[in-house]
């Protein structure tokens, strides 16, 4: 028993050590920490001293003496170490000692609420394992007949009397930690929901019907495999004739056909709410999801259509993202359509799935709508590593385009062209137009996600967890604002992402307050905020004559102040800093507009 | 004489391999313009319509790749006049002229001297077949 006790104290004081900003000598001069960094490192620190009054008690004659065989205690301690295993298979040391991040989870790993959750965890674990701890120090008979004696059993009961005080210290530690900055359900409820970086084993759609929960299933597992696929590629765009042209336009595809079948998914689910009338939806937050997707769908066919005129050296090579996207179309078109071996050459013979058929009771709206979610989720990575691939692709000198594409005054006696700037701008332009409309619509479904209880509701709330960072060894300085589009952090990319809050969340923020399902809240308002200023921004009279010119002009440039000191998070400002290359909002030199006739239903 | 039928002519008379391949990029860059156009009429043939333009932006990049590819600027159908009648008759004229496409691209193919003549138009003759597979009625 005390072996496996000290096996699994050892495994908690691992924990703490992961968690810990610094020793506890360092963290007294330091002002930087908060509460739950400071419980840590006391929890720590107890569990050290803990650790080592066990190892010795262990080490005494006769101090490995079982009651009886401490099962449950090695199965702890196996799978505690199993768990943290896990959550180590998200980070990796370079060699420098830094901290790298290898899945979009880590920083969630690395987050405040999941560094709440746990240390407040290992406390309660130490809590409960105190009175165990004491008891055996004072059960009869500690040691079995053949130790050596009397004065031994008072050694090793001396060293679980003070390894259970030291679990009492480590489970108190977290007191003032916990009166300043409680533990929120959701904390725990994301620690338990990060699942291994490996990304999930492909389940081929087949021609076998599929139920709706099972479509829903595989939907979850093609978007995983997308996010993961989507890891590298900047770095791939750069030497790999693999990442094609074709590739990035398929994808494109992809992105606005899922979104107009999410679309139709949700406008059907909104349907369904009015039919049962009671899961808590009136259907106004689910109509209004899926005009998220319309105008997702359309900024991913300008993406399309924008790359009808490059061309990579390579015309098109399938890739594994191609492959998962494929999937996850598959199985969309058969939560929309009524058969089981749809593809997009089946539309014009299959019927529509009924709402009721696509969710039969109140139940089944979770699954579809989460379903919905991942997708979403999964093409706004996508959004941002292609934006990056495409950026690097184009400086490696990858982007051409067919001569014959071009205006009859480029003379260029060859059947390609190095692509002309204007084209590319325009090609970025289209991008950043589609990683703001894709990140809207996985903003508005994480809110729909969390009001119905959503299973995929832990991508809200890792979103939302990321923008709260705690300290920790080896981990670089804070969030690197201007890194914030960087294909390895997913999650950054929302209104908490880059540190800088908008004035709803920052007044939130202010009250100390850091409840991540208030902060959803807080920066859904802000997003609401902006885009209502940008559009009474384009309401504006248009400049025709010079005296609505000397009107508009000082407006409109008071408004783009006020979004940029009210919004220094959205998305104008977080443009990469693309060599300069990034048009705002022009196409070709037009006005790009999101709203685009959506297809007759 | 409609469009369509400007195309198939074209590509019945297309002379030689620069020809043939000048002719399929305009056939391929006719689908893509009209299939662009046509997408956003019905909610049921969007995705169909969306991958066909796809399908046939990747078969006029296959034709480019080719040695014989004439270097000259071409007609673009970025503003096509959209077809008459309802979607699925758009959808069906697009199938029927991509079938043809592809029976004239093999064709090509086969009489291609040139290895890289050849396998472009076999791969845009692919790209035709996606086409019509993606619009076709009869399935």
């Amino acid at each position: 028993v005390t072996r496996d006790l000290q096996r699994v104290v050892a495994v908690m004081s691992r924990y703490c050590d992961d968690l810990i900003p610094c020793n506890a000598v360092e963290a007294a001069s330091r002002d930087d920490l908060r509460e739950w960094e400071r419980a840590a490192i006391d929890v720590a620190s107890a569990l050290r001293y803990a650790t080592g009054c066990l190892r010795r008690a262990v080490d005494e004659p006769g101090g490995d003496a079982s009651l009886r065989p401490g099962r449950h205690l090695a199965t702890a301690a196996e799978e505690l170490a199993a768990a943290r295993d896990l959550l180590h298979t998200h980070l990796a040391t370079d060699p420098d000692g830094l901290r790298r991040e290898r899945s979009e989870w880590a920083p969630v790993v690395t987050s405040l609420p999941v560094t709440r959750a746990l240390v407040h965890e290992i406390a309660r674990w130490s809590r409960q394992l105190a009175p165990f701890t004491a008891w055996l120090a004072g059960a009869e008979p500690l040691a079995m007949p053949h130790a050596p004696g009397r004065h031994t059993a008072a050694g090793v009961r001396d060293e679980l009397t003070n390894a259970s005080q030291w679990l009492q210290v480590a489970g108190a530690a977290v007191r003032p930690a916990l009166g300043a900055d409680p533990v929120r359900a959701a904390d725990t409820e994301l620690l338990h929901a990060i699942p291994a970086a490996t990304p999930p084993q492909r389940r081929r759609p087949g021609a076998v019907a599929e139920s709706v929960a099972e479509l829903c299933d595989g939907i979850a597992i093609s978007a995983s495999r997308l996010r993961a696929a989507a890891r590298g590629s900047r770095e791939r765009a750069i030497w790999s004739p693999n990442v094609t042209s074709g590739g990035w336009q398929w994808i494109a595809q992809a992105a606005a056909v899922t979104s107009h079948l999410n679309e139709l998914v949700l406008r059907s689910l909104a349907v369904r709410v009015r039919q049962l009338a009671g899961p808590g939806e009136n259907g106004t937050r689910l109509n209004a999801a899926a005009d998220s997707m319309a105008d997702m769908r359309a900024a991913w066919h300008q993406v399309d259509q924008m790359w009808d005129m490059m061309i990579t050296e390579s015309r098109l090579l399938p890739t594994l993202a191609m492959t998962d996207a494929s999937d996850l179309v598959l199985r969309m078109g058969r939560l929309v359509w009524d058969k089981p071996d749809w593809t997009p050459a089946d539309s014009r013979h299959a019927t529509r799935r009924t709402a009721a058929a696509l969710a039969p009771e109140v139940s089944a709206f979770a699954g579809v709508v989460s379903a919905a979610h991942q997708a979403v989720d999964a093409f706004a990575r996508l959004a941002i590593s292609d934006t990056e691939a495409v950026a690097a692709a184009m400086r490696a000198g990858r982007l051409y385009t067919p001569t014959r594409s071009l205006p009859a005054d480029y003379n260029v006696p060859r059947p390609f062209a190095p692509a002309p700037t204007a084209r590319y701008r325009a090609l970025q332009g289209a991008y950043h137009v589609a990683l703001d409309a894709s990140i809207h619509a996985a903003h508005v479904l994480d809110g729909l996600a969390i009001a119905i209880g959503a299973p995929s509701r832990v991508l809200g709330l890792a979103r939302a967890a990321v923008s709260m960072q705690s300290h920790r060894r080896g981990s670089q300085s804070q969030i690197d604002p201007d890194d914030l589009r960087s294909s390895d952090l997913s999650f950054m990319h929302s209104r908490f992402s880059t540190g800088v809050a908008g004035p709803v969340e920052q007044a939130i923020r202010d009250l100390k307050v850091d409840d991540p399902v208030i902060l959803l809240r807080a920066a859904a308002i802000d997003d609401a905020a902006r885009q209502l200023i940008i559009q009474a921004d384009n309401a504006l009279p248009a400049a025709g004559s010079s005296v609505s010119l000397m009107m508009a002009q000082p407006a409109a440039s008071s408004t783009a102040q006020l979004v940029a000191q009210s919004f220094p998070s959205g998305p104008v400002a977080e443009r990469p800093t693309d060599a300069g290359l990034t048009p705002r909002g022009l196409l070709n030199g037009q006005p790009v507009t999101k709203a685009r006739p959506r297809p007759r239903g | 004489v409609s469009q369509v039928e400007l195309l198939r002519q074209r590509l019945v008379h297309a002379d030689g391999m620069a020809g043939m391949l000048a002719t399929g990029w305009e056939a391929f860059e006719f689908v893509r313009g009209v299939a662009g156009a046509n997408a956003d009429r019905s909610a049921d043939m969007y995705p169909a319509f969306t991958f066909a333009r796809g399908a046939a932006v990747s078969g006029r990049n296959a034709i480019a790749f080719a040695p014989s590819m004439p270097a000259d600027q071409a007609v673009l159908f970025e503003s096509a006049t959209p077809l008459k009648g309802d979607v699925y008759e758009v959808a069906d004229t697009l199938a029927d002229l991509a079938s043809a496409l592809s029976a004239h691209l093999r064709e090509a193919a086969g009489l291609a001297g040139d290895a890289s003549d050849r396998a472009a138009c076999e791969d845009a003759a692919r790209d035709a077949d996606r086409i019509t597979e993606l619009l076709a009625k009869g399935k």
